[in-house]
């Protein structure tokens, strides 16, 4: 049948039948591949989930399908797609009043050790409580693996500000879970 | 700078967190519906369904079936004992009737010409199978049309060629491999 066949199809045709065709069974399977990675993005970006955080992926998928003509392939669909979601829940955190979102504002004082035993859940909530704009460049280093250049980049600031943010955030949530940097040697 | 490296159990920490969380079926919907009211995808389409010629042809064929019948209504609508007899049948009334015969041409005519645009695209196989899977409907049709108004002119003539195109091939029926359902 040929919606099994078009369930092998790959990204790029995909692409090109939702830029030619506006091809919906197309464009849900490029949802159904994406969307899952994409809202634990701008979850974590947000620090927040339900309405919101579906709020900002139905707008970051909105304008992915305006400008999807202009992609490229000069990086992967999934980090576009991301640099997207990214710039779209900076605009909702500002239409929330959030101004401090990525202001680069100086990093609160380190909060003392709070930790609860799942390392897991620890460490999510210790994203959660960072600052807007440090959290951003926290969960896009150190989560989702971008290079320096490519946040900067995206986020329109200097690398150099982008290094010194990760640098703060990670202190920030070194004091918060009450750990060093230092390598234990057993 | 002042990029200091993970340590081997922070890795380990932020590579364990979750990478994925599942929307709901609902943010797909609305999300399509705005990309729509946008004009950036097209009307929509029953997903795997009425994607094959084969497909299509089995709508068209329940379709055609369900036109000439209550065409066959609408004939009889001048004849109280045919209107009768298809009352009972069906516990409706003609007005019930006119809106199905409506509501069964729409469609009929939407799978009729989603079936001839494919057609040229799809495999002849398909495509015949397709023609046939729509001619069986229409003459099974034809012949309960026949048993209930015998002497209703346009189905007494949609069997009689048929018929007649059946001794000109050569063909007893046998040989249909519809897949009737």
């Amino acid at each position: 049948m040929k919606y099994s066949k078009q369930k092998n199809r790959n990204e790029k045709s995909l692409i090109e039948a939702i830029v030619r065709d506006g091809d919906e069974v197309a464009f849900r399977q490029l949802y159904r591949r994406h969307t899952p990675r994409l809202m634990m993005v701008v979850q974590r970006l947000l620090a927040a989930s339900g309405r919101d955080a579906e709020d900002v992926v139905q707008e970051t998928w909105i304008r992915v399908v305006e400008c999807l003509d202009s992609f490229r392939g000069e990086s992967t669909f999934a980090t576009w797609l991301t640099g997207i979601g990214v710039n779209v829940t900076r605009n909702h955190l500002r239409r929330q009043g959030r101004r401090d979102a990525f202001a680069w504002e100086t990093v609160p004082e380190p909060p003392a050790p709070q930790r609860n035993g799942d390392d897991c859940i620890d460490l999510e909530r210790a994203i959660a409580l960072l600052p807007d704009g440090y959290r951003s460049v926290l969960v896009l280093h150190d989560v989702e693996g971008w290079k320096h250049h490519e946040i900067a980049e995206t986020l329109g600031v200097a690398v150099g500000t982008c290094k010194s943010q990760l640098f703060a955030a990670r202190r920030w949530i070194r004091s918060y879970l009450g750990t060093t940097n230092e390598v234990k040697h057993e | 700078m002042n990029d200091e490296n993970l340590t081997p159990d922070e890795r380990r920490a932020y590579a364990n967190l979750p990478r994925e969380s599942q929307p709901s079926d609902l943010l797909e919907e609305r999300t399509v519906q705005s990309l729509r009211a946008r004009g950036l995808l097209g009307s929509p389409r029953p997903a795997g369904l009425i994607l094959t010629t084969g497909w299509m042809a089995t709508a068209a064929a329940v379709v055609c079936a369900l036109l000439l019948g209550a065409f066959a209504l609408g004939q009889s609508l001048g004849s109280r004992q045919t209107a009768e007899a298809m009352l009972a049948m069906h516990q409706q009334d003609g007005e019930q009737a006119v809106n199905a015969v409506q509501q069964a041409g729409a469609v009929y005519l939407t799978a009729l010409s989603d079936l001839v645009q494919r057609a040229a695209s799809e495999p002849a196989e398909q495509r015949d199978q397709g023609r046939e899977a729509a001619l069986h409907s229409l003459y099974q049709v034809a012949d309960q049309m026949v048993r209930l108004a015998p002497d209703d002119p346009v189905a007494t003539r949609i069997l009689q060629a048929f018929e007649q195109a059946r001794n000109e091939t050569g063909q007893d029926g046998s040989e249909n491999q519809v897949i009737w359902f």
